[in-house]
């Protein structure tokens, strides 16, 4: 079982590891701590909340960026027995960028990062607003962004909604790019042109 | 007893041009949009759509089942053009269940079908059929079957107005079973 004990954090000696966590869970990052929790020293468990904020610079494009992010709070598990780091997001809102440009808003309940902001796994009901189209969004119950490939897979209730055509998609899957430009499904789905055809 | 008029089965091979235009029992304004296409799968971008894998396509006056589907959207977001085809090999075609402010309800099937606006009526559109079109409408009422055609194309012509949707044919043969 986990230890549950809470302490303040007023001290210099946490700080290290905050900033550790930070910079493998929210990349280049501003927070305010307010408490942590923490189990033996290599399974811990920090808990960051109000104002968290991150840049994930584009290691490709020197001084360009792959996303910006705030959210309320963090929870970070670092040290593990495997080494590795990660953090669950709470209320994310992510702008994220396409060869330096901002293409889109993320917002999620929660999310988790990956591999330096490359990866981003938000669910609870996601909503990724385009920046490129005006009126342009998507929904859905859960959403992987993908930097690499430039790419967002959603699953669950999606839908998307073309802000110049009033079209709207519903389908249990679907795949797009950042901008939201276009996208891709495999399953049962359905358009919906509001001015016929 | 048996009814006690003459069942007539008439065929009529020619070259004809006809229309048939909707009962219009009410004035009531019938809406074109929206239409809503249900697909198997799909990829889209902000200027086309392609739909396949079973495609169906429903508005309040007409219904489309087709093989596979793509729309065309213009700058102004609209859909400037949307072709459905049958799968052909499998001998499927198109197959357009039309109805009208009336609530008759014509068929047609066809290997093809496109769709382009026709800005010359509010909201006006047609939808053109072709490849081994064959109608089935129900007009005049004096017919005791509905009538069945078989002609090189036909047009359903779309609009906000009573007399819409409105079929015609072209070219074909026609076979009528009047009361």
């Amino acid at each position: 079982m986990c230890c549950q004990k809470t302490t303040k954090v007023n001290s210099v000696a946490l700080s290290t590891v905050f900033i550790s966590i930070l910079a493998s869970v929210v990349g280049c990052a501003s927070a305010h701590v307010s408490q942590v929790k923490h189990d033996p020293p290599m399974n811990a468990q920090m808990i960051v909340s109000s104002d968290l904020s991150g840049e994930y610079p584009d290691p490709k494009r020197p001084g360009k960026l792959i996303m910006t992010m705030t959210a309320s709070s963090l929870v970070g598990t670092f040290g593990n027995s495997a080494g590795e780091t990660s953090g669950v997001i709470t209320e994310l809102r992510a702008i994220l960028y396409d060869k330096g440009i901002k293409a889109a808003v993320l917002t999620a309940p929660k999310a988790r990062t990956y591999d330096g902001g490359h990866k981003v796994v938000a669910n609870g009901g996601v909503r990724v607003m385009s920046v490129l189209h005006p009126g342009t969004y998507l929904t859905a119950d859960r959403a992987v962004w993908l930097f690499a490939t430039n790419k967002v897979i959603a699953e669950g209730h999606v839908v998307y909604h073309d802000g110049k055509s009033g079209a709207t998609f519903r389908a249990p899957s679907m795949v797009c790019d950042t901008k939201l430009s276009q996208f891709s499904g495999t399953s049962r789905s359905s358009l919906t042109i509001p001015k016929g055809f | 007893m048996r009814r006690n008029y003459l069942l007539f089965i008439g065929a009529l091979v020619a070259t004809f041009n006809m229309a048939v235009h909707p009962t219009a029992a009410n004035n009531t304004k019938t809406k074109v949009g929206p239409v809503t296409i249900t697909v198997g799968a799909f990829e889209y971008s902000r200027a086309a759509f392609h739909g396949f894998g079973g495609v169906t396509a429903d508005s309040s006056q007409y219904r489309l089942v087709a093989s596979d589907i793509k729309v065309v959207f213009g700058t102004n977001g609209s859909a400037t053009e949307a072709t459905l085809v049958g799968n052909i090999p499998a001998g499927k075609q198109v197959t357009a269940t039309i109805t009208d402010a009336g609530g008759a309800v014509d068929t047609i099937n066809a290997d093809r079908a496109v769709y382009k606006p026709d800005d010359t009526r509010t909201q006006g559109g047609n939808i053109v059929f072709t490849g081994h079109v064959s109608m089935k409408v129900k007009y005049p009422k004096s017919l005791a079957e509905p009538a069945i055609m078989t002609v090189t194309s036909a047009t359903v012509k779309l609009g906000i107005s009573p007399e819409y949707p409105s079929i015609s044919g072209e070219n074909g043969q026609l076979v009528v079973t009047p009361l």
